[in-house]
Protein backbone atom coordinates (compact mmCIF):
# COMPACT_ATOMS: atom_id res chain seq x y z
CA UNK A 1 0.00 0.00 0.00
CA UNK A 2 1.26 3.20 -0.70
CA UNK A 3 0.47 6.92 0.40
CA UNK A 4 0.33 9.59 -1.67
CA UNK A 5 0.19 13.30 -0.12
CA UNK A 6 -1.14 16.25 -2.16
CA UNK A 7 0.27 19.54 -0.73
CA UNK A 8 -2.38 22.45 -2.03
CA UNK A 9 -6.31 22.10 -3.47
CA UNK A 10 -5.87 25.02 -5.79
CA UNK A 11 -6.60 23.70 -9.64
CA UNK A 12 -3.03 21.71 -10.01
CA UNK A 13 -3.31 19.64 -6.43
CA UNK A 14 -6.87 18.98 -6.75
CA UNK A 15 -7.07 17.84 -10.16
CA UNK A 16 -3.80 15.46 -9.00
CA UNK A 17 -5.90 14.60 -5.90
CA UNK A 18 -9.31 13.37 -8.18
CA UNK A 19 -6.89 11.93 -11.06
CA UNK A 20 -5.02 9.69 -8.22
CA UNK A 21 -8.11 8.43 -6.49
CA UNK A 22 -9.68 7.54 -9.70
CA UNK A 23 -6.86 5.46 -11.05
CA UNK A 24 -5.62 4.34 -8.23
CA UNK A 25 -6.20 1.07 -6.53
CA UNK A 26 -8.16 1.81 -2.96
CA UNK A 27 -5.79 0.00 -1.14
CA UNK A 28 -3.80 3.05 -1.53
CA UNK A 29 -4.52 6.16 0.42
CA UNK A 30 -4.75 9.51 -1.27
CA UNK A 31 -3.74 12.56 1.06
CA UNK A 32 -4.34 16.34 0.55
CA UNK A 33 -3.07 18.57 3.01
CA UNK A 34 -4.51 22.37 2.74
CA UNK A 35 -5.20 25.40 4.63
CA UNK A 36 -8.51 26.14 2.48
CA UNK A 37 -11.80 24.74 3.53
CA UNK A 38 -12.80 25.41 0.20
CA UNK A 39 -11.97 25.40 -3.58
CA UNK A 40 -11.80 28.49 -5.43
CA UNK A 41 -12.48 29.46 -9.20
CA UNK A 42 -9.56 31.66 -9.32
CA UNK A 43 -10.55 32.75 -12.78
CA UNK A 44 -13.89 34.23 -11.59
CA UNK A 45 -12.07 36.72 -9.52
CA UNK A 46 -12.08 39.15 -11.30
CA UNK A 47 -15.82 39.72 -11.32
CA UNK A 48 -16.10 39.55 -7.55
CA UNK A 49 -13.23 42.56 -7.76
CA UNK A 50 -16.23 44.76 -9.51
CA UNK A 51 -19.02 43.50 -7.24
CA UNK A 52 -20.42 41.03 -10.56
CA UNK A 53 -20.17 37.87 -8.59
CA UNK A 54 -20.04 37.10 -4.62
CA UNK A 55 -17.47 34.96 -3.50
CA UNK A 56 -19.37 32.41 -2.68
CA UNK A 57 -20.42 31.95 -6.66
CA UNK A 58 -16.39 31.18 -7.09
CA UNK A 59 -15.95 28.26 -4.43
CA UNK A 60 -17.49 25.57 -2.52
CA UNK A 61 -16.63 23.02 0.38
CA UNK A 62 -13.73 20.83 -0.03
CA UNK A 63 -14.56 18.42 2.51
CA UNK A 64 -17.63 16.55 1.10
CA UNK A 65 -15.85 16.25 -2.35
CA UNK A 66 -12.81 14.45 -0.75
CA UNK A 67 -15.36 12.45 1.46
CA UNK A 68 -17.65 11.05 -1.39
CA UNK A 69 -14.01 10.36 -3.38
CA UNK A 70 -12.60 8.91 -0.78
CA UNK A 71 -9.92 10.96 -0.12
CA UNK A 72 -8.20 11.67 2.99
CA UNK A 73 -8.57 15.44 3.85
CA UNK A 74 -6.33 17.09 6.38
CA UNK A 75 -7.09 20.80 6.85
CA UNK A 76 -3.79 22.24 7.58
CA UNK A 77 -0.46 24.30 6.43
CA UNK A 78 2.54 22.52 5.95
CA UNK A 79 5.60 24.11 7.74
CA UNK A 80 8.55 20.98 6.74
CA UNK A 81 8.93 18.64 4.28
CA UNK A 82 11.42 16.00 5.43
CA UNK A 83 12.41 14.30 1.83
CA UNK A 84 15.36 11.50 2.99
CA UNK A 85 14.86 8.08 2.53
CA UNK A 86 14.99 6.88 6.17
CA UNK A 87 11.83 8.48 7.10
CA UNK A 88 9.96 10.86 4.44
CA UNK A 89 7.06 12.89 6.11
CA UNK A 90 5.73 16.05 6.48
CA UNK A 91 5.09 18.70 9.66
CA UNK A 92 1.86 20.34 9.38
CA UNK A 93 0.33 22.89 11.38
CA UNK A 94 -3.54 21.82 11.87
CA UNK A 95 -6.03 24.54 11.31
CA UNK A 96 -8.77 23.57 13.47
CA UNK A 97 -6.40 23.71 16.73
CA UNK A 98 -2.79 24.73 14.83
CA UNK A 99 -1.41 21.45 16.98
CA UNK A 100 1.64 19.61 14.93
CA UNK A 101 1.26 17.17 12.79
CA UNK A 102 4.14 14.36 11.66
CA UNK A 103 2.66 13.13 7.99
CA UNK A 104 4.24 9.90 6.67
CA UNK A 105 4.79 9.59 2.98
CA UNK A 106 5.35 7.58 -0.31
CA UNK A 107 4.81 10.16 -2.92
CA UNK A 108 4.56 13.59 -2.54
CA UNK A 109 2.95 15.95 -4.92
CA UNK A 110 3.58 20.04 -4.06
CA UNK A 111 1.30 21.92 -5.08
CA UNK A 112 1.22 24.52 -2.91
CA UNK A 113 0.61 27.41 -5.55
CA UNK A 114 1.59 30.84 -5.12
CA UNK A 115 2.10 33.15 -2.33
CA UNK A 116 1.53 36.70 -3.09
CA UNK A 117 4.22 38.53 -1.97
CA UNK A 118 3.30 41.82 -1.12
CA UNK A 119 6.26 42.49 0.73
CA UNK A 120 8.34 43.06 -2.13
CA UNK A 121 6.54 46.34 -2.89
CA UNK A 122 6.22 48.68 -0.22
CA UNK A 123 3.01 49.72 0.32
CA UNK A 124 1.72 47.22 -1.84
CA UNK A 125 -1.37 45.27 -1.08
CA UNK A 126 -4.72 45.20 1.21
CA UNK A 127 -2.28 45.57 4.64
CA UNK A 128 -0.65 48.70 2.07
CA UNK A 129 -2.61 51.34 0.05
CA UNK A 130 -3.87 49.15 -3.07
CA UNK A 131 -6.11 46.43 -3.77
CA UNK A 132 -5.75 42.69 -5.59
CA UNK A 133 -8.23 39.74 -6.74
CA UNK A 134 -6.13 36.94 -6.03
CA UNK A 135 -8.16 35.50 -3.03
CA UNK A 136 -11.71 35.84 -2.81
CA UNK A 137 -11.27 38.11 0.53
CA UNK A 138 -9.35 40.91 -1.14
CA UNK A 139 -11.34 40.77 -4.20
CA UNK A 140 -14.62 41.47 -1.96
CA UNK A 141 -12.45 44.48 -0.24
CA UNK A 142 -11.46 45.50 -3.84
CA UNK A 143 -15.53 45.52 -4.91
CA UNK A 144 -15.97 47.37 -1.65
CA UNK A 145 -13.55 49.97 -2.52
CA UNK A 146 -14.83 50.04 -6.12
CA UNK A 147 -18.31 51.09 -5.03
CA UNK A 148 -16.86 54.12 -2.92
CA UNK A 149 -15.70 54.82 -6.57
CA UNK A 150 -18.79 54.67 -8.27
CA UNK A 151 -20.53 57.17 -5.94
CA UNK A 152 -17.66 59.59 -6.20
CA UNK A 153 -18.55 59.59 -9.83
CA UNK A 154 -21.76 59.58 -9.62
CA UNK A 155 -21.45 62.93 -7.15
CA UNK A 156 -19.45 64.35 -10.13
CA UNK A 157 -16.20 63.43 -8.94
CA UNK A 158 -13.21 62.59 -11.16
CA UNK A 159 -11.41 59.51 -10.17
CA UNK A 160 -7.84 57.83 -11.01
CA UNK A 161 -7.76 54.39 -11.05
CA UNK A 162 -4.54 52.18 -11.92
CA UNK A 163 -4.33 48.33 -12.66
CA UNK A 164 -1.84 46.50 -13.37
CA UNK A 165 1.34 44.45 -11.74
CA UNK A 166 2.76 45.70 -8.54
CA UNK A 167 5.98 44.40 -9.01
CA UNK A 168 8.96 44.31 -12.18
CA UNK A 169 8.85 40.46 -11.52
CA UNK A 170 5.25 40.17 -11.44
CA UNK A 171 2.96 37.16 -13.47
CA UNK A 172 -1.19 37.09 -13.86
CA UNK A 173 -1.50 39.80 -16.77
CA UNK A 174 -4.68 37.90 -17.87
CA UNK A 175 -5.96 38.43 -14.72
CA UNK A 176 -5.06 42.08 -14.23
CA UNK A 177 -6.33 42.81 -18.08
CA UNK A 178 -9.63 41.81 -17.80
CA UNK A 179 -9.95 43.55 -14.61
CA UNK A 180 -9.50 46.57 -16.48
CA UNK A 181 -11.93 45.68 -18.95
CA UNK A 182 -14.58 44.83 -17.12
CA UNK A 183 -14.44 47.84 -14.71
CA UNK A 184 -14.12 49.86 -17.72
CA UNK A 185 -17.14 48.35 -19.11
CA UNK A 186 -19.35 48.20 -15.85
CA UNK A 187 -18.64 51.95 -15.50
CA UNK A 188 -19.49 53.04 -19.51
CA UNK A 189 -23.06 50.94 -18.40
CA UNK A 190 -23.42 53.19 -15.70
CA UNK A 191 -22.57 56.61 -17.38
CA UNK A 192 -19.72 57.31 -15.64
CA UNK A 193 -16.53 56.15 -17.80
CA UNK A 194 -16.22 60.09 -18.43
CA UNK A 195 -14.95 61.51 -15.73
CA UNK A 196 -12.62 58.81 -14.75
CA UNK A 197 -9.04 58.24 -15.74
CA UNK A 198 -8.09 55.18 -15.86
CA UNK A 199 -4.61 53.79 -16.58
CA UNK A 200 -2.63 50.46 -16.95
CA UNK A 201 0.61 50.02 -15.85
CA UNK A 202 2.48 46.61 -15.99
CA UNK A 203 5.79 44.96 -16.37
CA UNK A 204 5.59 43.44 -20.40
CA UNK A 205 8.13 44.40 -22.38
CA UNK A 206 4.56 45.34 -24.39
CA UNK A 207 1.00 45.45 -24.22
CA UNK A 208 -0.32 42.07 -25.28
CA UNK A 209 2.92 40.39 -23.99
CA UNK A 210 1.18 38.46 -21.14
CA UNK A 211 4.28 37.16 -19.87
CA UNK A 212 4.65 34.29 -22.44
CA UNK A 213 6.31 36.59 -24.94
CA UNK A 214 3.14 37.85 -26.69
CA UNK A 215 1.08 35.73 -29.37
CA UNK A 216 1.01 35.78 -33.68
CA UNK A 217 -2.03 35.56 -34.41
CA UNK A 218 -3.04 34.57 -38.35
CA UNK A 219 -5.53 37.74 -39.48
CA UNK A 220 -7.00 38.56 -42.51
CA UNK A 221 -3.90 36.62 -44.49
CA UNK A 222 -1.74 38.74 -42.26
CA UNK A 223 0.43 37.67 -39.43
CA UNK A 224 -0.30 39.80 -36.71
CA UNK A 225 0.99 40.89 -33.05
CA UNK A 226 -1.71 40.35 -29.99
CA UNK A 227 0.10 44.15 -29.41
CA UNK A 228 -1.85 45.51 -32.27
CA UNK A 229 -5.18 43.86 -30.62
CA UNK A 230 -4.41 44.77 -26.80
CA UNK A 231 -3.28 48.33 -27.90
CA UNK A 232 -6.42 48.63 -30.31
CA UNK A 233 -8.45 47.70 -27.21
CA UNK A 234 -7.12 49.89 -24.73
CA UNK A 235 -7.81 52.87 -26.87
CA UNK A 236 -10.99 52.32 -27.36
CA UNK A 237 -11.79 52.40 -23.98
CA UNK A 238 -9.69 55.59 -23.73
CA UNK A 239 -7.24 53.75 -21.44
CA UNK A 240 -3.54 54.75 -21.03
CA UNK A 241 -0.72 52.49 -20.29
CA UNK A 242 2.40 52.32 -19.27
CA UNK A 243 4.44 49.28 -19.79
CA UNK A 244 8.62 48.08 -19.28
CA UNK A 245 7.98 49.71 -15.76
CA UNK A 246 8.62 48.11 -12.23
CA UNK A 247 6.67 49.59 -9.27
CA UNK A 248 9.33 50.51 -6.20
CA UNK A 249 7.21 51.21 -4.09
CA UNK A 250 3.15 52.70 -3.48
CA UNK A 251 2.33 55.50 -0.54
CA UNK A 252 -1.28 56.66 0.53
CA UNK A 253 -2.36 57.93 -3.23
CA UNK A 254 1.03 57.86 -5.25
CA UNK A 255 2.43 54.60 -7.41
CA UNK A 256 6.29 55.29 -7.53
CA UNK A 257 7.43 53.23 -10.98
CA UNK A 258 10.74 53.15 -12.44
CA UNK A 259 10.70 51.83 -16.41
CA UNK A 260 13.54 49.88 -18.37
CA UNK A 261 14.33 53.36 -20.36
CA UNK A 262 14.75 54.52 -16.77
CA UNK A 263 11.54 57.00 -16.27
CA UNK A 264 11.25 57.23 -12.66
CA UNK A 265 7.98 59.24 -12.01
CA UNK A 266 4.94 58.27 -10.01
CA UNK A 267 1.32 58.20 -10.59
CA UNK A 268 -1.90 59.50 -8.71
CA UNK A 269 -4.26 57.00 -7.36
CA UNK A 270 -8.08 57.10 -5.70
CA UNK A 271 -8.35 53.32 -6.52
CA UNK A 272 -5.65 50.88 -7.82
CA UNK A 273 -5.74 47.24 -8.28
CA UNK A 274 -1.91 45.76 -8.62
CA UNK A 275 -1.15 42.09 -8.62
CA UNK A 276 1.59 41.74 -6.40
CA UNK A 277 5.10 39.30 -7.43
CA UNK A 278 4.51 35.38 -6.61
CA UNK A 279 7.08 33.70 -4.54
CA UNK A 280 6.73 29.74 -3.38
CA UNK A 281 4.66 28.45 -1.00
CA UNK A 282 6.83 29.55 3.47
CA UNK A 283 7.98 25.96 3.95
CA UNK A 284 11.35 24.48 4.20
CA UNK A 285 12.70 21.30 3.01
CA UNK A 286 14.50 19.36 5.49
CA UNK A 287 17.24 16.99 5.30
CA UNK A 288 17.92 13.69 8.04
CA UNK A 289 20.56 15.83 9.96
CA UNK A 290 18.19 18.33 10.20
CA UNK A 291 19.72 20.97 7.95
CA UNK A 292 17.96 23.21 5.54
CA UNK A 293 18.06 22.23 2.29
CA UNK A 294 15.52 24.04 1.05
CA UNK A 295 18.34 26.55 -1.13
CA UNK A 296 19.86 23.55 -3.07
CA UNK A 297 16.01 22.65 -3.80
CA UNK A 298 13.84 25.62 -4.93
CA UNK A 299 15.11 28.67 -6.94
CA UNK A 300 15.54 31.98 -4.89
CA UNK A 301 11.38 32.76 -5.20
CA UNK A 302 10.97 29.56 -3.65
CA UNK A 303 9.79 26.97 -6.38
CA UNK A 304 10.61 23.84 -6.39
CA UNK A 305 13.23 22.53 -8.87
CA UNK A 306 12.45 19.30 -11.25
CA UNK A 307 13.35 17.92 -14.24
CA UNK A 308 13.94 21.58 -16.31
CA UNK A 309 16.99 22.89 -17.34
CA UNK A 310 18.12 25.34 -15.28
CA UNK A 311 21.46 26.13 -16.48
CA UNK A 312 20.23 27.53 -19.95
CA UNK A 313 18.61 30.57 -18.32
CA UNK A 314 22.19 31.75 -18.12
CA UNK A 315 22.85 30.84 -22.17
CA UNK A 316 20.68 34.05 -22.93
CA UNK A 317 17.05 34.82 -23.77
CA UNK A 318 18.22 34.29 -27.82
CA UNK A 319 19.18 30.44 -26.92
CA UNK A 320 16.56 29.72 -25.04
CA UNK A 321 15.19 26.58 -26.18
CA UNK A 322 11.56 24.16 -25.58
CA UNK A 323 13.97 21.47 -24.68
CA UNK A 324 14.47 23.49 -21.29
CA UNK A 325 11.06 22.94 -20.01
CA UNK A 326 10.29 19.82 -17.53
CA UNK A 327 8.72 17.26 -18.84
CA UNK A 328 7.51 15.06 -15.77
CA UNK A 329 7.59 17.48 -13.01
CA UNK A 330 9.72 14.95 -10.92
CA UNK A 331 12.61 16.17 -8.81
CA UNK A 332 16.07 15.02 -9.54
CA UNK A 333 17.21 14.52 -6.21
CA UNK A 334 14.00 12.86 -4.83
CA UNK A 335 12.14 10.46 -7.14
CA UNK A 336 9.25 10.28 -5.41
CA UNK A 337 9.14 14.10 -5.04
CA UNK A 338 7.15 15.99 -7.58
CA UNK A 339 5.81 19.85 -7.92
CA UNK A 340 2.93 20.64 -10.20
CA UNK A 341 1.17 24.19 -11.20
CA UNK A 342 2.83 27.50 -9.78
CA UNK A 343 5.11 25.68 -7.58
CA UNK A 344 7.36 24.43 -9.87
CA UNK A 345 10.17 26.80 -10.66
CA UNK A 346 10.57 27.37 -14.41
CA UNK A 347 13.92 27.20 -15.92
CA UNK A 348 13.82 30.78 -17.12
CA UNK A 349 11.08 33.42 -18.14
CA UNK A 350 9.03 33.04 -21.32
CA UNK A 351 8.88 36.76 -22.14
CA UNK A 352 12.79 38.56 -23.17
CA UNK A 353 14.12 39.77 -19.60
CA UNK A 354 14.49 43.60 -19.32
CA UNK A 355 16.07 45.79 -16.59
CA UNK A 356 16.04 49.18 -15.55
CA UNK A 357 19.48 50.94 -16.07
CA UNK A 358 19.79 50.78 -12.09
CA UNK A 359 19.65 46.69 -12.57
CA UNK A 360 16.41 46.52 -11.20
CA UNK A 361 14.87 43.18 -13.13
CA UNK A 362 11.73 44.11 -15.27
CA UNK A 363 10.31 40.53 -16.41
CA UNK A 364 6.91 39.31 -17.15
CA UNK A 365 6.84 36.18 -15.37
CA UNK A 366 5.60 32.97 -17.12
CA UNK A 367 2.26 31.87 -16.10
CA UNK A 368 1.19 28.55 -15.10
CA UNK A 369 -1.99 29.00 -14.01
CA UNK A 370 -5.45 27.47 -14.91
CA UNK A 371 -5.44 24.80 -18.03
CA UNK A 372 -1.72 24.60 -18.02
CA UNK A 373 -1.74 24.12 -13.63
CA UNK A 374 -4.85 21.68 -14.22
CA UNK A 375 -2.54 19.85 -17.05
CA UNK A 376 0.63 19.76 -15.00
CA UNK A 377 -1.58 18.57 -11.88
CA UNK A 378 -3.23 15.56 -14.14
CA UNK A 379 0.33 14.53 -15.67
CA UNK A 380 1.82 14.27 -12.41
CA UNK A 381 -1.15 12.37 -10.71
CA UNK A 382 -0.11 9.54 -13.69
CA UNK A 383 3.62 9.87 -12.90
CA UNK A 384 2.97 9.04 -9.70
CA UNK A 385 1.09 6.08 -10.35
CA UNK A 386 3.93 5.33 -13.07
CA UNK A 387 6.17 4.62 -9.93
CA UNK A 388 3.93 2.65 -7.85
CA UNK A 389 3.87 0.21 -10.20
CA UNK A 390 7.48 0.27 -10.67
CA UNK A 391 7.46 2.24 -14.16
CA UNK A 392 9.86 4.88 -14.71
CA UNK A 393 7.65 8.40 -15.24
CA UNK A 394 6.14 7.79 -18.67
CA UNK A 395 3.35 11.32 -18.81
CA UNK A 396 4.81 14.04 -20.26
CA UNK A 397 3.58 17.86 -19.92
CA UNK A 398 6.11 20.41 -21.13
CA UNK A 399 4.80 23.56 -21.62
CA UNK A 400 6.28 23.74 -24.58
CA UNK A 401 4.44 21.03 -26.06
CA UNK A 402 1.13 21.39 -25.48
CA UNK A 403 -1.44 24.33 -25.89
CA UNK A 404 -3.59 26.26 -23.70
CA UNK A 405 -6.81 28.13 -24.11
CA UNK A 406 -7.17 31.22 -22.35
CA UNK A 407 -10.94 33.51 -22.33
CA UNK A 408 -9.68 36.97 -21.06
CA UNK A 409 -13.08 38.65 -19.79
CA UNK A 410 -13.76 42.25 -20.73
CA UNK A 411 -17.35 43.17 -19.47
CA UNK A 412 -19.92 40.96 -18.06
CA UNK A 413 -23.33 41.02 -19.92
CA UNK A 414 -25.42 37.97 -21.81
CA UNK A 415 -25.90 40.88 -24.46
CA UNK A 416 -23.53 43.14 -24.58
CA UNK A 417 -20.68 41.81 -22.75
CA UNK A 418 -17.12 40.67 -24.33
CA UNK A 419 -14.19 38.48 -23.81
CA UNK A 420 -10.84 37.77 -25.40
CA UNK A 421 -11.00 34.23 -27.01
CA UNK A 422 -7.22 33.08 -27.16
CA UNK A 423 -5.56 29.84 -27.62
CA UNK A 424 -1.67 29.12 -28.27
CA UNK A 425 -0.20 25.73 -29.09
CA UNK A 426 2.70 25.02 -27.73
CA UNK A 427 2.75 27.82 -24.09
CA UNK A 428 6.13 28.16 -24.48
CA UNK A 429 7.15 29.22 -28.10
CA UNK A 430 9.20 27.03 -30.07
CA UNK A 431 11.24 28.28 -32.50
CA UNK A 432 13.27 25.61 -33.88
CA UNK A 433 9.69 24.17 -34.90
CA UNK A 434 7.56 27.36 -36.00
CA UNK A 435 8.81 30.94 -37.33
CA UNK A 436 6.76 32.64 -35.30
CA UNK A 437 7.01 29.91 -32.11
CA UNK A 438 3.93 28.79 -32.13
CA UNK A 439 1.79 26.85 -34.73
CA UNK A 440 -0.63 29.11 -36.42
CA UNK A 441 -2.75 26.63 -37.14
CA UNK A 442 -3.94 26.38 -33.49
CA UNK A 443 -2.78 29.62 -32.49
CA UNK A 444 -5.71 32.24 -32.01
CA UNK A 445 -7.36 35.32 -30.82
CA UNK A 446 -10.90 37.18 -31.70
CA UNK A 447 -13.00 39.23 -29.27
CA UNK A 448 -16.63 39.17 -29.00
CA UNK A 449 -20.00 38.66 -26.50
CA UNK A 450 -19.48 34.69 -27.57
CA UNK A 451 -16.01 34.81 -25.53
CA UNK A 452 -18.51 36.25 -22.74
CA UNK A 453 -20.76 32.93 -22.87
CA UNK A 454 -17.57 30.60 -23.16
CA UNK A 455 -15.90 32.35 -19.91
CA UNK A 456 -19.66 32.01 -18.33
CA UNK A 457 -19.53 28.38 -19.44
CA UNK A 458 -16.49 27.36 -18.53
CA UNK A 459 -16.66 29.16 -14.47
CA UNK A 460 -20.48 26.47 -14.39
CA UNK A 461 -18.42 23.55 -16.72
CA UNK A 462 -15.20 24.01 -14.23
CA UNK A 463 -17.12 24.13 -10.59
CA UNK A 464 -18.95 21.23 -11.71
CA UNK A 465 -15.91 19.35 -12.35
CA UNK A 466 -14.03 20.21 -9.34
CA UNK A 467 -16.90 18.88 -7.15
CA UNK A 468 -16.65 15.59 -8.99
CA UNK A 469 -19.92 15.76 -9.96
CA UNK A 470 -21.02 12.44 -12.72
CA UNK A 471 -18.78 11.97 -15.41
CA UNK A 472 -16.53 14.74 -14.18
CA UNK A 473 -13.27 13.31 -15.93
CA UNK A 474 -15.09 13.96 -19.67
CA UNK A 475 -14.33 17.70 -18.76
CA UNK A 476 -11.01 18.46 -20.04
CA UNK A 477 -8.60 19.89 -17.50
CA UNK B 1 -6.36 58.53 -24.42
CA UNK B 2 -7.65 59.57 -28.24
CA UNK B 3 -7.09 58.10 -31.26
CA UNK B 4 -6.61 59.87 -34.68
CA UNK B 5 -5.90 63.37 -32.42
CA UNK B 6 -6.32 66.19 -35.36
CA UNK B 7 -2.88 67.81 -36.69
CA UNK B 8 -0.79 64.77 -35.48
CA UNK B 9 1.50 62.02 -36.67
CA UNK B 10 -0.70 59.52 -37.90
CA UNK B 11 2.14 56.52 -37.65
CA UNK B 12 0.79 57.54 -33.76
CA UNK B 13 -2.06 56.12 -33.88
CA UNK B 14 -4.03 52.34 -33.38
CA UNK B 15 -6.14 50.09 -34.79
CA UNK B 16 -9.88 50.81 -33.74
CA UNK B 17 -13.03 49.12 -35.05
CA UNK B 18 -15.52 50.80 -36.79
CA UNK B 19 -19.03 50.39 -36.50
CA UNK B 20 -19.40 47.19 -38.39
CA UNK B 21 -16.81 45.58 -36.25
CA UNK B 22 -18.32 47.13 -32.83
CA UNK B 23 -21.96 45.86 -33.97
CA UNK B 24 -20.56 42.29 -34.83
CA UNK B 25 -18.34 41.51 -31.62
CA UNK B 26 -22.22 41.61 -29.70
CA UNK B 27 -24.71 41.02 -32.33
CA UNK B 28 -26.75 38.06 -31.24
CA UNK B 29 -26.96 37.38 -34.64
CA UNK B 30 -23.42 36.58 -35.28
CA UNK B 31 -21.97 35.70 -32.33
CA UNK B 32 -23.67 32.49 -31.87
CA UNK B 33 -21.72 30.92 -34.79
CA UNK B 34 -18.86 32.54 -33.38
CA UNK B 35 -19.52 30.61 -30.40
CA UNK B 36 -19.71 27.75 -32.18
CA UNK B 37 -15.96 28.45 -33.75
CA UNK B 38 -14.41 29.37 -30.72
CA UNK B 39 -15.36 25.88 -29.22
CA UNK B 40 -13.89 23.95 -32.44
CA UNK B 41 -11.12 26.26 -31.75
CA UNK B 42 -10.47 25.62 -28.66
CA UNK B 43 -11.31 21.67 -28.89
CA UNK B 44 -8.15 21.79 -31.67
CA UNK B 45 -5.47 22.95 -29.28
CA UNK B 46 -6.73 20.43 -26.55
CA UNK B 47 -6.25 17.54 -29.37
CA UNK B 48 -3.17 18.72 -30.78
CA UNK B 49 0.35 17.13 -30.23
CA UNK B 50 3.46 17.78 -30.80
CA UNK B 51 4.41 14.76 -33.12
CA UNK B 52 8.32 14.07 -34.00
CA UNK B 53 7.56 14.17 -37.75
CA UNK B 54 6.50 18.06 -37.38
CA UNK B 55 7.84 19.45 -40.23
CA UNK B 56 9.17 22.97 -39.37
CA UNK B 57 7.01 25.78 -41.02
CA UNK B 58 10.07 27.77 -41.82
Amino acid sequence: MARVVVLGSGFAGHTAAMNLRRKLNKKHEVVVVTPQKKFGYIPSYIWVGIGKMTAEQTQFELAPVYKKLGITYVQALTKEIHPDKEEQFIIVEKSSDGKIEKINYDYLINATGPRNNYAATPGLGPDGFTHSVCTPTHAEEAAKKYEEVIKKLEAGEKQRIVIGTGHGMATCHGAAFEYIHNLAFDLEERGLLKNARIKWISNEPYLGDFGVGGIIVSKGGYEISDKVFAESSFVERGIDWIVRAHVKEVTKDKIHYITVEGEEDSLEFDFAMLIPAFSGADLKYIDKEGNDITANLCNPSGFLKVDADYEAAAKGFENWKAKDWPKTYQTPTYPNLFAAGISFAPPHPISKPLSAPDGTPIVASPPRTGMVAGIIGHTVAHNVIDLIHGRVPQHSASMAEFGAACVASMGNSLTKGQAMAISMFPVVPDYDRFSTGRDLSYTFGDMGLAGHWLKLILHYMFIYKMKAHPLWWIIPD
Amino acid sequence: MRNYKPYTQRGNSWMVPGPFMKWARTSLLIQPFVFIYYNIRILMVMMAKIKETDKEDE
